[in-house]
């Protein structure tokens, strides 16, 4: 017997009927009584001194109640406030802007018209200051330092590096070939159709309620608690609806602490909603690697070591969202589908003019980087040997009898079956006949390519061993009530931003509790209400608080077995959970169901039993999970102009057991996506005076519908075998896997013209220059 | 960003030399909405409405005259700010005369900064070429007296 949307199901979503009718709540609909507005000044200059801040003018304008400057702040010690990676950045700056768009003061005003003419009415006085927007050139031994506030007088922030570095040397030099490429991954930028914002209140108790677009409350109202001194259990963070998160809603903003000091300087509620440039100009990026990778292995084909060394632009400070133990994230995963002997990797953050970096953009802390990486060397190295890049990887794989596999750099995977998902895939595209087609096609002088992607995520941090952010354990929870009716509501630690966890959570729990999924209420966001949890991002959801909601309905199943019992007259141990019922062994007939069970919760106990039925869990992971896939993408590329032209894109993914196929496949969609937008289009660059260069989507471009091509989705199914439910994780996936398979794909198709490499993002522009030196175009 | 252009106008080469160093004469040469107040020779300040595509608004400007052979170069510094952007101008201008017609030749740094360097960037090229050449074409008017 199933039951109405349990798990492998595609039901529609649950929050679509209130999304797709427009009656989603997100923070800007928040409307209180006397709210006031907040606009922030923000600097024109990269690097500057600030020689005064005039605010008479703009105190002047009609309907201007406050300007709050980092004087102001540092009088209640706030002008600072920690990073979520033990660095500390600016609320508001006393005497220095550090990137251009950094805040510099904040305006309230009781519109925001009103605000933004205050803000235009601020007079600061900088004196520019050299500017540094090249990591390489930040590590000179001339270079300025950035950041004079720290003991060590240089502008590298750490350095990081695992594996064996002089076992990797010597594999490396006695390998048959070798080969090193300098690959850099830009720096992006999340553009989530929802920008940042936050509306403060306090109330007459001096509680502070904070609506606020972020992805972790409960971590957030923890910071807020340690940076401003307010007792935590007066302060109270709800996380409405989000427009999108990606990683980009994790980091505190200065703008969220403006906005309650506002509120606390005028006693009124203050709302702050940035505007799309400014999301775009000063909100956390990702990327921003500048790698150097060394591969090797025997002539006939097999991997022998792996060297990289990378530099990291974190901007003007460390506001990562990694686990602590981890400056570089996860990069170490960077060995792949593969099981390498030798491995070493280092990494080094450096300080630059730019606003903060390293957020982990739809990737679970810098896994992006480190599948492009070993994705786009394995297939320079095919290359390189001649060998054909599907054939080269299947002999490399790591064996599907291996697993659990520990990986050289330290981690030790769950489950696999790489070859069974690349096999897949083959066959799907009709690989086979597109490299006919190719050979056909060169002869005649057209541009094609066939590109692959045989990647590996590790996600669902926890555990709480290994990982944590700013002292906080990585884990996830649940709490599950079932009302008398057999009705239930469910909340959770993590925070959906479109991932459909009302859904996914709903259908968990009705398979684990024998109620339909209609049933079942989940709430997430509010502090007040929701057992406390580290929040979604890093595809950690269903690794953690999925599998927190899977213990806590069996909990439930343990206690309704004894009241089952009870009312069926019969020893606990006469019972068996099957069919989504409490049977008696062997006689189906006799059964009761949940609903039943909980009417009798609270109506008909066993003598002694406590009321209610009930269960929070918190979910402490044994392992990380490692979905993986294996896409393969072919490319069309035009003479004339450099345009590449996706002709078709096979993703094969493996996430473990699904709960909602549709869901899943809308996260792929969506993911690859994501990972088409960089390696075609998306790039924030910076001119040497530390102007952004894409700070609007004049000029940063995200795909659309017409850039987008029809993806063909297909899965393998490699339970985990540490999950309660087997679950993996998928949000991410596709953006990790997908921009190697493109690139790959153009390389592939200009591999005959001595081409080993491009760097995204692959613009017509750069693709033309190309042809145009090799005489093609 | 670099600028550079050369001017010819039939004018006499000292007339031509004041007139594009005297805030006075030249002030009716720039279309844009703006203020001139001399302080004295050599410094200027004011306002002016202007920006790039649909980024305009008030800037605050202070321009000093930082080298002066009358009626052969100069070199002017500019500076301004204003719609949380900024920028400055070193310009330099020779004057030269042959034939009854005068020669500009001028040149100019600009660096701009914040908004209107980060969302007008590529459109940067483009207007201030356009406002040059007005300036250029106001001022020939005035001085052949047209």
């Amino acid at each position: 017997m199933t039951v109405h949307g349990g798990i492998g199901q595609a039901i529609k979503r649950k929050e679509d009927a209130r999304f797709v009718r427009g009656k989603g709540n997100y923070v800007d609909d928040v409307k209180l009584p006397g709210m006031l507005y907040l606009d922030i000044v923000r600097s024109p200059y990269a690097h500057a001194r600030i020689r005064s801040i005039n605010i008479e003018k703009a105190m002047k304008v009609p309907g201007v109640l406050a300007v709050v400057t980092g004087k102001d702040l540092a009088m209640a010690n706030l002008a600072w406030m920690p990073t979520l990676m033990s660095d500390k950045q600016m609320v508001l700056p006393t005497d220095r802007v550090m990137y251009q768009a950094q805040e510099v003061a904040g305006v309230v005003a009781e519109s925001r018209y009103a605000a933004a003419d205050g803000v235009a009415a601020v007079e600061v006085d900088y004196d520019p200051l050299p500017v540094v927007v090249d990591p390489k050139k930040a590590l000179e031994p001339d270079a300025p330092i950035l950041r004079p506030d720290r003991k060590e007088q240089t502008n590298r922030i750490w350095h990081w590096e695992v594996g064996d570095r002089e076992g990797t040397d010597k594999a490396l030099k006695s390998s048959d070939v070798v080969v090193r490429e300098n690959l850099y991954i830009p720096r992006i930028l999340v553009s989530s159709i929802e920008t940042c914002g936050c509306v403060a209140s306090f109330d007459a108790m001096g509680k502070l309620t904070l609506w606020m677009t972020t992805q972790a409350p409960h971590a957030i109202r923890t910071v807020f608690a340690m940076v401003t001194g307010l007792p935590e259990q007066k302060i109270r963070i709800i996380s409405p609806d989000l427009g999108g998160g990606f990683g980009g809603k994790v980091p505190v903003y200065p703008g969220y602490v403006l906005a309650v000091v506002a509120a606390l300087k005028t006693g009124q509620p203050v709302k702050w909603i940035e505007d799309r440039s400014e999301n775009l100009q000063a909100d956390s990026f990702a990327r921003d690697y500048h790698i150097t990778a060394e591969i090797g292995a025997t002539k006939d084909g097999k991997l022998t070591a792996l060297r990289v060394k990378t530099i990291a632009d974190h901007g003007y400070t460390d506001a990562a969202a990694n686990p602590s133990k981890f400056p570089a994230g996860l990069f170490h995963i960077i060995t792949g589908s593969y099981p390498f002997q030798k491995a070493h990797v280092e990494v080094d953050g450096v300080y630059t003019n730019k606003p903060p970096g390293g957020i982990a953009y739809r990737c679970s802390f810098r896994v992006t980087e480190a599948a492009f990486t070993i994705e786009r060397m394995v297939d320079i190295l095919a290359h390189k040997l001649g060998m054909d890049p599907a054939e080269f990887r299947m002999k490399n794989f790591i064996p599907s009898g291996a697993f659990p596999f520990k990986s050289v750099l330290g981690w030790t995977y769950d489950s696999g079956n790489y070859p069974a998902a690349l096999r897949k895939a083959m066959d799907l595209i009709g690989y086979d006949a597109l490299r006919k087609e190719q050979a056909e096609k060169r002869k005649q002088g057209e541009l094609m390519g066939i590109g692959i992607s045989s990647f590996t995520e590790i996600v669902g941090a926890g555990p709480s061993h290994t990982f944590d952010i700013l002292g906080l354990k990585m884990f996830d929870s649940c709490e599950v009530r079932i009302h008398p009716t057999g009705k239930a509501i469910a909340r959770f630690g993590t925070k959906s931003q479109g991932q459909g966890h009302e859904t996914t959570y709903a259908q968990i729990l009705a398979e684990e509790l024998g109620l339909s999924s209609e049933d079942i209420s989940v709430e997430e966001g509010d502090t007040d209400t929701a057992p406390y949890g580290l929040g979604t991002y890093a595809s950690r959801s269903t690794p953690t608080a999925g599998a927190a909601a899977a213990i806590a309905a069996r909990k439930i199943r343990d206690k309704g077995q004894k009241i089952a019992a009870h009312l069926l007259e019969v020893g606990p141990g006469d019972l068996e959970w099957k069919d989504h019922k409490f049977q008696v062994k062997g006689v189906p007939d006799k059964a009761k169901t949940m609903q039943e069970v909980a009417f009798a919760a609270y109506t008909n106990l066993p003598p002694g039993m406590e009321m209610g039925l009930e269960a929070v869990d918190y979910y402490d992971p044994p392992n990380m999970t490692y979905p993986f896939g294996s896409y393969i993408c072919a490319v069309d590329i035009d003479k004339e102009t450099g345009e590449v032209h996706i002709r078709r894109f096979v993703a094969v993914d493996d996430c473990g057991t699904i709960i909602n196929p549709m869901i899943v496949d809308g996260q792929i969609h969506g993911g690859l996506t994501m990972g088409l937008a960089p390696a075609l289009l998306e790039e924030i660059q910076y001119d040497e005076n530390g102007n952004i260069q894409g700070g609007s989507f004049m000029d940063y471009l995200l795909p659309t519908a017409v850039e987008t091509p029809k993806w063909e989705t297909a899965k393998t199914t490699t339970p985990s075998p540490h999950h309660p439910l087997g679950a993996k994780g998928v949000g991410e996936s596709a953006t990790v896997g997908a921009p190697a398979a493109i690139v790959n794909a153009v390389v592939d198709a200009l591999a005959h013209l001595g081409v080993t490499h491009i760097d995204i993002p692959m613009t017509p522009w750069k693709v033309w220059n190309i042809l145009h030196q090799k005489g093609v175009a | 960003m670099h600028f550079e252009g050369t001017f010819t106008v039939r004018a006499p080469r000292a007339r031509v030399y004041s007139f594009l160093l005297n805030p006075k004469e030249f002030s009716p040469c720039i279309d844009d909405p703006h203020t001139i107040e001399v302080i004295d020779a050599d410094h200027f300040r004011g306002t002016v409405k202007a920006g790039v595509s649909f980024i305009r608004g008030n800037f605050t400007w202070s321009a000093d005259v930082k080298e002066r052979v009358p009626s052969e170069r100069a070199q002017m510094a500019v500076h301004g700010s204003g719609m949380g952007s900024g920028f400055d101008v070193v310009a330099n201008l020779a004057v030269s005369e042959a034939g009854g017609l005068s020669t500009v030749k001028w040149a100019a740094d600009v660096q701009m900064s914040g908004t209107i360097a980060t969302v007008g960037a590529r459109l940067l090229q483009g207007t201030t070429e356009k406002k040059t050449n007005a300036f250029f074409e106001n001022a020939r008017r005035i001085l052949e007296g047209h």
